[in-house]
């Protein structure tokens, strides 16, 4: 695994007090199937936490609970220094447009060709109403992924890669403090999973931004990863860099490193 | 941004078309009911009003001139009847009109029918009452036929007592009946009777022939096409039939000729 | 044997309870959402033309066919009677006041609610719906309060044009055999009516349409994951949409019999 092509992350995580997201003792069950057990993570400010974890171990949920798409049963959640559950409708929608998710799909809206699928939050959430603004936003906002070409095209013509690349965009361009990704490189190739993987790491040296990043694409991980936490049953069972826990010698870890 | 244009004045076409449509069925039901027409009312009180509605038909020299608006009970023998009727026919209708109900078609549709009354009067003014005409009460028409059931009882028995004296061959309708020598002279009577009879079925021949025309009263334009029809297929059966009559003719004079 | 019954019952039960409570709380989201700042014109727009423009053929060959056949069914039974002269005014009651009505409503239900079902449905699985709410869009002001809209000032419209259409179907369908002017056919056709034949069927149609809508959105909003839930939002929002139309049918006659007579 020490290949030399993929440039490993050096910088070393920020350190201390500047914390956005912070997870404490979050508990969350469907019926009788208890999904989060104890989750508890700190997001600073400017890092990418990976969370890694066989499927159906509740990464998903996790980062569900944090964009506020599902109710933690117990448990405290704080995001940019506030608590969610005691936040209004309205603080809360406020609070949720600096908050960008990626969806595994993408997400894309299937009726809209690229532009107003890029306009939607636009006009929704910042109530924009200038049309040249508008359009100079989604130029600037496709040219950080690298799709000015496919701005009329509608998402039924354009590939997975380009897909996930246009849910970024549109992720991005309410310029959120915090992005969630759920496997932003699942079901793609592995030179597409690179190209996403460098292009979430400059995306989040150019617009600052804190990430935690679910996958099991080791090698996405090992690109985008300052921290990594590994899941098991519902608890994180390890946090680390990337080197730290590639020499770990539990061997439920060690196996993701195999 | 032209295609969303372009759905939008689709959109909005058929929105006017329809929405037109309803109004127009709107105004056409509207029509009807004397909506959009200038009118006035006249009143008229019937000691029974026979089941007639508010909405029915009120009718002047066979024309649709107005409805029933409403229907009240004045006392407990008459209601009153508000008609509205279409100012147009105001002057037609005279002072001495009379209002009666009767009925339309065969289904029984209850209208008003107005007829001038006999004397040339002054036209009537709005909110004025005209007088009326009853409709027959099937009520009494019906006590009237119980009293004819009791005496066609009482006229049955008489008849059944009759009977048994002629049985026993009493009277002189019994000595008819059980003495030969006055079968004889009855059998004469019964051949001119069956002559007789053959004349009546020729009558009723025809009576039935009316009755098939009565029967397509509705219908009678149908009727006649058949008839029409029928002496058509007759006059070119007949015609065939002179043809091969001619035919025949031509064969047999042929014939003659070839004898000569 | 019967422990098993019960609890099969009171589950099923339960599962109808949360289903209709399920119903509630979206029907006031939608309601909320009505008068929310920012309606979504364009959208409705869209949906209009999609829901009513798009049936517009479906629905006037159906008009159309439903008075033809009306026409060619009844008039032996009438003529029999000598009543050929109703012929009209039969047709027109009955298109107008309840086979217009139903008939367009379940077609439109085939065509509409199963493919707001399906939409919403696979919009809910692709996480699009969820992508809307975590950016803040407002998904249920976008999605469903257009559609249900839409749907509800659509299908009245489709249904006075079916009406319409279907007296014609009847004026043709009655000069397959005699000759009647268009003129005379239609002035016995409204000779028939009255307001309260058209007034209240009208009004009816607009439930129906909201039903239609909202059945819809219900059924795709909480399809769940998995693509087969697709299909069932789909299948099962025509189901309970027809189901739901039959029932307000029923609900409107008794109103309409209680107002008017």
């Amino acid at each position: 695994m020490n290949d030399t092509l993929v440039q490993e992350k050096a910088r070393p995580p920020v350190a201390g007090d500047d914390v956005v997201i912070r997870i404490e003792h979050l508990k969350k069950a469907f019926g009788d199937n208890e999904v989060l057990k104890d989750i508890s993570l700190e997001l600073h400010r400017g890092e990418n936490i990976v969370v890694l974890g066989r499927s159906g171990q509740g990464k998903s949920v996790t980062i569900q609970c944090v964009a506020g798409l599902l109710e933690p049963d117990e448990g405290n959640l704080e995001v940019l220094g506030k608590e969610v559950k005691e936040l209004s409708e309205d603080e809360l929608k406020e609070l949720r447009s600096k908050l960008g998710f990626l969806f595994q799909s993408g997400a894309l809206y299937d009726s809209m060709t690229v532009r107003e699928n890029l306009m939607f939050p636009l006009t929704r959430v910042l109530k924009m109403k200038d049309e040249a603004e508008m359009e100079k936003w989604v130029t600037d906002v496709l040219e950080s992924v690298g799709l000015e070409e496919a701005i009329d095209k509608y998402p039924a013509d354009l590939s997975g890669g380009m897909r996930k690349r246009v849910g970024l965009a549109r992720t991005l361009i309410l310029r959120p403090e915090i992005i969630l990704y759920d496997e932003p490189t699942t079901g793609l190739d592995p030179i597409t999973s690179r190209e996403i993987s460098e292009l979430i790491v400059k995306l989040q040296e150019k617009y600052k931004t804190s990430s935690i990043i679910i996958t099991h694409d080791m090698a996405c991980a090992r690109i985008v990863a300052d921290r990594i936490a590994v899941m098991n049953e519902g608890a994180f069972i390890a946090t680390g860099t990337y080197d730290e826990l590639s020499k770990s010698p539990d061997e439920l870890i060690n196996n993701f490193f195999k | 941004m032209q295609q969303k244009r372009q759905q939008k004045i689709k959109v909005g076409i058929f929105a006017t078309v329809t929405l037109g449509l309803l109004l127009v069925g709107i105004f056409l039901i509207g029509r009807n009911r004397s909506l959009f027409q200038r009118t006035f009312v006249l009143y008229g009180t019937f000691k029974n009003v026979g089941g007639l509605q508010a909405g029915n038909n009120v009718r002047f020299v066979g024309i649709d001139v107005g409805t029933v608006e409403s229907i009240d009970i004045l006392s407990d023998t008459t209601a009153r009847v508000a008609l509205r009727i279409k100012e147009k026919v105001k002057p037609f209708i005279k002072r001495g009109a009379i209002a009666g109900i009767s009925t339309d078609g065969l289904m029984g549709d209850k209208l008003i029918t107005i007829s001038s009354g006999t004397e040339n009067g002054t036209p009537v003014k709005d909110k004025d009452t005209i007088r009326t005409v009853d409709p027959m009460n099937y009520d009494r028409v019906l006590d009237r036929l119980s009293g004819v059931a009791e005496n066609a009882e009482v006229i049955t028995e008489q008849l059944a007592g009759i009977a048994t004296q002629i049985n026993q061959g009493k009277g002189s309708i019994g000595r008819l009946l059980y003495s030969d020598s006055l079968a004889t002279s009855l059998e004469g009577t019964v051949t001119e009777a069956r002559t007789t009879v053959k004349s009546i079925r020729k009558g009723s021949e025809g009576f039935s022939e009316n009755m098939e025309a009565l029967k397509h009263n509705f219908l009678l334009r149908g009727y006649y096409k058949k008839k029409e029809k029928a002496a058509k297929k007759e006059a070119e059966e007949q015609k065939k039939a002179a043809e091969r009559g001619k035919k025949a003719g031509k064969d047999s004079s042929s014939l003659k000729v070839q004898k000569e | 044997m019967l422990t098993v019954m019960a609890s099969a019952l009171t589950s099923a039960f339960n599962k109808y309870l949360e289903m209709v409570g399920e119903q509630v709380v979206f029907t006031g989201q939608f309601a909320r959402n009505i008068f929310r700042d920012g309606f979504e014109w364009g959208e409705f727009l869209r949906q209009c033309f999609i829901v009513g423009y798009r049936s517009i053929s479906l629905v006037a060959i159906t008009g159309f066919i439903i008075g033809f056949v009306l026409t060619l069914q009844t008039q032996p039974t009438l003529k029999d009677f000598g009543a050929e002269s109703y012929v009209p005014g039969m047709v027109s009651i009955s298109i107008v006041r309840e086979i217009g009505p139903v008939i367009i409503a379940l077609i439109c239900t085939g065509k509409v609610a199963s493919s707001i079902g399906a939409e919403l449905g696979s919009m809910k699985v692709t996480e699009q719906i969820a992508a809307m709410e975590v950016s803040s869009a407002n998904p249920v002001q976008y999605l469903v309060v257009t559609r249900v809209l839409a749907c509800t000032v659509m299908v009245p419209l489709l249904t006075i044009m079916a009406d319409a259409l279907a007296l014609l179907g009847g004026w043709v369908g009655v000069n397959i055999q005699d000759h009647v002017s268009i003129v005379l056919f239609f002035r016995k056709s409204f000779n028939a009516l009255h307001f309260s034949d058209l007034i209240p069927s009208v009004i009816k149609t607009f439930f129906f349409g909201y039903a239609i809508g909202f059945v819809g959105c219900y059924k795709g909003y909480h399809a769940s994951r998995g693509t087969e839930s697709v299909g069932r939002a789909a299948n099962s929002a025509v189901v309970s949409a027809s189901l739901w139309i039959i029932l307000i049918d029923a609900i409107a006659v008794q109103i309409t019999n209680l107002v008017y007579y």
